[in-house]
């Protein structure tokens, strides 16, 4: 029986009561052909309908991860499995949002927002039918056909994650998706992201080196330390479901949380590893 | 009461901005009249030094006077001799244009897209570029006889490099995240292709043809020049072995005619494709 609500999600992360990982990442290394090491001995597990943020700062391998889930990049040394397999080229089961919008400059949002549903054979009619209906639940309606140059930062950052929801993955890897946006729409978008979440019952990765950012979103929080990468701490978030990015930030628990994960992320990672 | 002073306050500023933005709009129009009276005057000015100065120094000899280029120009339209020369000459530019274009971009894109191979053959292609393509004109006549043949060839040879250069170059620069973002969303390489590299690299592909529409036209030219019985470039060289200056120029001001025209009509067709591109 798969858990289907917020809570429950929250709450079978916290359990991890034996059920196969989502996503699992076995003892993951990497050495760049440049020589740099960039993770050195990953364990996590990503569990279904979690989201888990991972932390760390930058150039520590955390978006390495999420290219390995996508199946873009091979670990050196260790497995990577994606609902009990490895993973081996691109993982369509996955939707990837980035930093860059990414969306095509020559099609409208509509088209745009099609293009993954052109890929995947869907009919005309009914790709037009699904786009319109998640330009609708990102708040693009009457953009359809506009094109990504006439779009603001925040208007291009729903475009692109209708572009993901439009194929219904079952997985959300995101990397720093919001990092380009200013404070206030962070936080908006973050709220957005929060309610699609709740909406889709998809997994959710998100990488950030927000910390902040991280607990009011995630109901786990994995500190990755500084290169060679390894899992430093993992934090599990009580912050209660529903939760609104805006106010989360209100709760003692929050501010806790915040210290632990910034006394984790100073420490050397000689330390961590005894 | 105050709303209403309120309102007419505001009624006055919207006004203000109404009259603010006619006198914008008005200046720039005023100022794209003052731009294209100054070409105009510039234009008249040179042709009136040409015609005086020739005149006044007995040079017409050497560069012929508008008058003179003028009425070669209505002589060769009234025999005739403008159209054909025109025909061929457009002729050879468009039927070496196409095919040098097509197969410049075709063997861009594929040595854009398989990496290997790109990397293998581009030495040599670089190597044939830097050879002189005008110095092969002989050899085309050797191989191809003196019709239309050789001329389209050379014609051909020089936009397949202009094409093939920017449409490599366009290959080779689609952003690697973009087309695995392709991949993830669940298209295949031939539908990744299709929808996201050839699409990026329409810019580049389309400078190309731009860059390389008139030296198709040159092509054609030279050809004309080494081996021809009609076209411009043989009315010009014609011209000149008979001493008639007049003639050179009026063949000269035909070819800048063409040229504008053509690369005007590829502009057009741009505008069209890539109006996206062009930041709103």
């Amino acid at each position: 029986m798969h858990t289907t609500t917020a809570s429950d999600a929250a709450a079978r992360g916290s359990a991890r009561s034996g059920d196969d990982a989502h996503i699992s990442f076995q003892d993951i290394g990497i050495v760049f052909p440049t020589g740099t090491r960039a993770l050195a001995g990953v364990t996590l597990d990503v569990y279904e309908g979690e989201f888990l943020a991972i932390v760390g700062p930058s150039g520590c391998g955390k978006s390495t991860l999420l290219n390995m889930a996508a199946g873009l990049m091979t670990p050196t040394v260790g497995r990577v499995e994606y609902r009990g397999r490895q993973v081996r080229g691109p993982n369509r089961q996955v939707g990837y949002v980035t930093q860059k919008d990414q969306l095509l400059p020559w099609r409208t949002v509509e088209k745009n927002v099609m293009l993954p549903l052109e890929f995947r054979g869907v009919t005309a009619a009914e790709a037009k039918r699904r786009a319109g209906a998640v330009i609708e639940q990102v708040g693009l309606r009457g953009f359809e056909n506009s094109y990504p140059g006439q779009l603001s930062g925040g208007m291009l950052k729903r475009a692109s994650l209708a572009r993901t929801m439009v194929y219904a993955p079952d997985t959300y890897l995101m990397d720093e998706p919001f990092a380009s946006l200013d404070a206030q729409l962070r936080m908006v978008m973050q709220d957005e992201l929060l309610r699609i979440w709740r909406e889709t019952k998809s997994t959710f990765v998100f990488v950030t080196h927000d910390l902040a950012e991280a607990i009011s979103l995630a109901d786990r929080v994995v500190v990755i330390s500084a290169r060679p990468g390894v899992v430093k701490m993992t934090a599990e978030v009580h912050l209660g479901r529903p939760r609104s990015a805006i106010t989360a930030h209100e709760s003692p628990e929050f501010a806790g949380l915040l210290s632990r994960l910034w006394k984790a992320l100073d420490q050397p990672s000689e330390e961590a590893r005894s | 009461m105050t709303t209403v002073t309120e309102a007419r306050r505001t009624g006055g500023l919207e006004a203000e901005i109404a009259a603010v933005e006619t006198r914008v709009k008005r200046n720039a129009r005023r100022r794209s009249r003052l731009i294209l009276l100054i070409q105009v005057v510039i234009v008249a000015t040179g042709l009136t030094l040409w015609e005086v100065l020739s005149r006044a120094f007995g040079w017409e000899f050497w560069v012929s006077s508008p008058s003179a280029v003028w009425e070669q120009l209505t002589t060769w339209a009234r025999t005739d001799e403008l159209w054909s020369g025109l025909r061929a000459t457009l002729l050879v530019t468009v039927l070496g244009f196409v095919p040098g274009a097509l197969i410049g971009a075709l063997t861009g894109f594929l040595f854009g897209w398989f990496r290997t191979l790109g990397r293998i053959c581009e030495p040599f292609v670089l190597a044939l570029y830097t050879l002189p393509k005008i110095a092969l004109a002989p050899l085309f006549v050797l191989w191809f006889g003196i019709d239309l043949l050789p001329k389209v060839v050379l014609a051909a040879v020089l936009v397949f490099f202009l094409v093939f250069f920017t449409t490599f170059q366009g290959a080779k620069s689609v952003d690697r995240s973009l087309l695995e973002m392709g991949y993830l969303m669940g298209g295949g390489k031939l539908a990744v292709f299709r929808k996201i590299v050839i699409p990026t690299s329409a810019v580049w592909v389309f400078s190309g043809f731009k860059i390389s529409l008139p030296y198709a036209l040159i092509g054609a030219v030279v050809g004309e020049f080494i081996a021809a019985t009609e076209g411009i470039g043989f009315m010009i060289k014609n011209a000149t072995n008979e001493f008639n200056t007049a003639g050179v120029f009026a063949g000269l001001v035909i070819l800048m005619v063409v040229a504008t025209a053509l690369t005007q009509a590829l502009r057009l067709t741009e505008h069209k494709l890539l109006h996206w591109n062009e930041g709103s």
